[in-house]
C-alpha cells in the first residue's frame, strides 16, 4: 500500500513537472482531489459524530481568502510558500470552527443546522464587505499553485489523518456521541470536548481545501461560497453514504465526475443530476457504500474481518 | 473525615438534603443517603418514584436544586458528568445504552476515555505512546470481557447480541474505569424471574471480583430484598423507608405504598 502511494505521487510529479496529462483532465483530477478533502472532513461531523452542519462552504472560504491572502500580500511569489499559506489557510479556518463550535453545540440537530446556515450568510456578507479582499468583485491576482502532486498530498494526507482519528480513542468519543450522547458523558468521554475538537478538524481541512481552490482558479468572490457550495459537499457525503471514509471518497469522485460528464446536456445538467440523487436516496437510502468501509481503511489491529 | 465511629466502617458516599423540581413537579425531595464501603443499598420506589432522578442528580446529568453530594470525603455536586466518573462512580441505564453502531469491544473501551493518556497528533501519527496505550486498554478491555463470558462475541456489533448479554456488555463498560461505587439503574428491568435469579448471583458476584460498593434501583421486592443490605423506600419523591432490608416487612408505610391501604389496615 505504502508503495502504491508512493507511485501515485510519483505520477503526479512526473506529471506536473513535464506538463504530461491533458489540461482538462487534470483539472478535473484535482476537483476530485479538494472534493474528496471537503467530503472526508465534513464527514467527520455529519457522519461520524452524526450532527448536521451546513457550514462548510464558510470554513472553505476562509480556507480560500486567507491563504490567498498569505501568498498574494505576505509571503513573497514564490510556489515554495504555497504550503506555509495553505497551511496558514487552514489555520484561520479551524480558528473560526474553534469559535463557532464553542456556542454551537450548546444546540443540537436543526439549532446546529440553523447556526451553520447563518455562518454561511455571515461570512458571505463580511467578505462582500470587506474592501481588502475586492469585496464583491472577487479577489484577484492569485497565482496558480495548485497542481497534481499537491492535490494529491493533501487528499492522501487528509485522509490518512481523519482515519486515524476515526479509529483511536478520539474516534470513539466521536462514534459514541453519535450514537448515545448522554451515556457517552457517563462513561466519561468529554463530549464537550470531542465536539469541538471534531468541528476544528473538520474545518482545517475545509480551509486547506480553500486554499488549493483558490490557487487552482486563480479566482474567487464571495459568491463561490454560498449556501449551493455546502449543498454540493453534503450531496456528495451522502451519495457516498456517510460515516465512511470509501463512501466520502466514492460519492466525492462520482458526483465530481458526472457533473463533469452531463456537461452536453446543458442547463439539463442540474436538472439530471439531482434527480438521479432522488433515486440513489429512494434504492439506497445510505448512499453508495451503505456504510460500508473499505478493508484497506480499517487498521489491521481493528479488522477482524466478517466472520461469523 | 468523615467516618462513621461506631464500627470503624469506612463511609464512601453520602447524600445530603437532595432536591430536585422539574417545573413545579418535585421530583426529589430531602433525600439523604450514607453508604459505607462494599455495601449493597436498594433504593426501592414504585414508578415515577423519583429513583432515576437520584442517580442522574449523583452522576451530574441533572445539578441538583439543593443539597450536597459527597464522595470519598469530596463534593462531587455542581461537576460535569465526566468528572464525577473520573471520581471512580459508574453507572448502567434502566434501558440499555450501548453504542449500537460499535462492536462490544469498542463498547467497552470507549469508558476509558477518561484515562486517556496521549494527545491528538499521538493517534494521527500512530506513535508509540498511541500504541502502549491503546494495547493497554484493549487488554484490560477484553479482560474484563472475558471475566463476563463475552470474549468470544468481542467482536460483533453490540445491538446484535441478546438483552442478557448487552447488560452484561454494559455492566462490563462501566467496571472498565475501576469504579469504587456502581449505581445500577433497574438492571433487572424486562427480566423474568429465572432471569432476575441469575442476575442476583451476577451483581453479588460483581461485587466480589471488582470490589465495588452499589446502589440499585429496583421497584420490585424481590430483587431487593434478596441483595441488598440497606434499603431506601421512596414514594412520590418522599423517603418512607430507611434501614436494614430486614426491617422492611414491619413498616406500615412502605406495605401501604406497595400493596394499598386495604392490606395494611388487614394486618391489624
Amino acid at each position: 500500500m505504502g508503495l502504491l502511494l508512493v507511485a501515485g505521487f510519483a505520477a503526479a510529479f512526473v506529471c506536473d513537472t513535464f506538463n504530461l496529462a491533458d489540461q482538462y483532465l487534470a483539472q478535473i483530477i484535482m476537483y476530485i482531489g479538494i472534493n474528496v478533502i471537503l467530503t472526508v472532513s465534513l464527514n467527520l461531523v455529519n457522519g461520524y459524530m452524526g450532527e448536521f452542519s451546513v457550514g462548510h462552504a464558510a470554513f472553505m472560504a476562509v480556507g480560500a481568502y486567507a491563504a490567498s491572502f498569505f501568498s498574494v500580500s505576505v509571503f513573497p511569489q514564490n510556489p515554495a510558500f504555497f504550503p506555509l499559506s495553505l497551511f496558514a489557510g487552514g489555520i484561520c479556518a479551524a480558528f473560526l470552527g474553534f469559535m463557532i463550535a464553542v456556542p454551537a453545540f450548546r444546540a443540537r440537530d436543526d439549532y446546529l443546522a440553523i447556526i451553520t446556515l447563518a455562518l454561511i450568510m455571515i461570512t458571505k456578507s463580511v467578505l462582500e464587505n470587506l474592501p481588502w479582499f475586492g469585496g464583491p468583485q472577487g479577489y484577484h491576482g492569485i497565482q496558480k499553485y495548485t497542481n497534481l502532486s499537491g492535490v494529491y498530498l493533501c487528499t492522501i494526507a487528509s485522509i490518512m489523518v481523519i482515519r486515524n482519528i476515526v479509529y483511536s480513542n478520539f474516534g470513539r468519543g466521536i462514534i459514541a456521541v453519535r450514537d448515545d450522547e448522554v451515556a457517552a458523558n457517563l462513561v466519561s468521554v468529554d463530549t464537550k470536548q470531542v465536539k469541538i475538537l471534531a468541528f476544528v478538524i473538520s474545518s482545517f481541512f475545509a480551509g486547506i481545501a480553500g486554499g488549493l481552490f483558490a490557487h487552482l482558479i486563480q479566482f474567487i468572490n464571495p459568491r463561490t461560497f454560498s449556501i449551493l457550495k455546502s449543498t454540493d459537499i453534503l450531496l456528495m457525503l451522502y451519495l457516498g453514504g456517510s460515516g465512511t471514509i470509501i463512501g466520502s471518497i466514492l460519492g466525492a469522485a462520482i458526483w465530481t465526475v458526472l457533473i463533469e460528464a452531463l456537461r452536453f446536456l446543458g442547463i439539463w445538467r442540474f436538472v439530471f443530476a439531482p434527480v438521479a440523487l432522488v433515486m440513489l436516496m429512494i434504492y439506497r437510502p445510505l448512499g453508495i457504500m451503505g456504510g460500508r468501509e473499505w478493508r484497506l481503511f480499517i487498521p489491521k489491529e481493528n479488522d477482524h474481518g466478517r466472520k461469523k | 473525615m468523615i467516618m462513621d465511629e461506631k464500627n470503624s466502617t469506612k463511609l464512601l458516599f453520602r447524600v445530603n438534603g437532595l432536591s430536585h423540581s422539574f417545573g413545579g413537579l418535585k421530583a426529589v425531595s430531602n433525600f439523604n443517603l450514607s453508604v459505607d464501603s462494599g455495601a449493597i443499598w436498594g433504593i426501592l420506589g414504585p414508578n415515577g418514584a423519583g429513583k432515576t432522578t437520584v442517580f442522574n442528580l449523583i452522576t451530574g446529568v441533572y445539578k441538583p436544586d439543593e443539597g450536597e453530594i459527597i464522595f470519598k470525603n469530596e463534593y462531587i455536586d455542581g461537576l460535569p458528568s465526566p468528572a464525577i466518573i473520573a471520581q471512580g462512580i459508574a453507572r448502567t441505564f434502566q434501558n440499555i445504552r450501548l453504542f449500537k453502531s460499535m462492536s462490544v469491544l469498542d463498547n467497552v473501551r470507549t469508558a476509558a476515555y477518561g484515562n486517556l493518556s496521549y494527545p491528538l497528533w499521538s493517534a494521527v501519527f500512530r506513535t508509540r505512546q498511541y500504541h502502549n496505550w491503546e494495547n493497554r486498554v484493549r487488554g484490560s478491555s477484553s479482560a474484563i470481557l472475558e471475566k463476563f463470558g463475552l470474549a468470544d462475541r468481542m467482536h460483533e456489533q453490540a445491538a446484535s447480541l441478546p438483552y442478557g448479554q448487552q447488560r452484561k456488555i454494559e455492566l462490563a463498560r462501566a467496571l472498565l474505569s475501576k469504579p469504587e461505587l456502581l449505581l445500577l439503574d433497574e438492571p433487572g428491568a424486562g427480566m423474568n424471574p429465572a432471569e432476575l435469579h441469575n442476575l442476583a448471583e451476577l451483581i453479588l458476584w460483581v461485587r466480589k471480583e471488582f470490589g465495588v460498593t452499589i446502589i440499585l434501583i429496583e421497584h420490585r421486592m424481590q430483587l431487593v430484598v434478596k441483595l441488598c443490605d440497606y434499603v431506601k423506600v421512596l414514594d412520590f419523591g418522599e423517603t418512607i423507608f430507611d434501614g436494614m432490608t430486614s426491617g422492611l416487612g414491619q413498616s406500615e408505610a412502605v406495605v401501604k405504598a406497595y400493596f394499598g391501604e386495604d392490606q395494611a389496615d388487614a394486618r391489624h
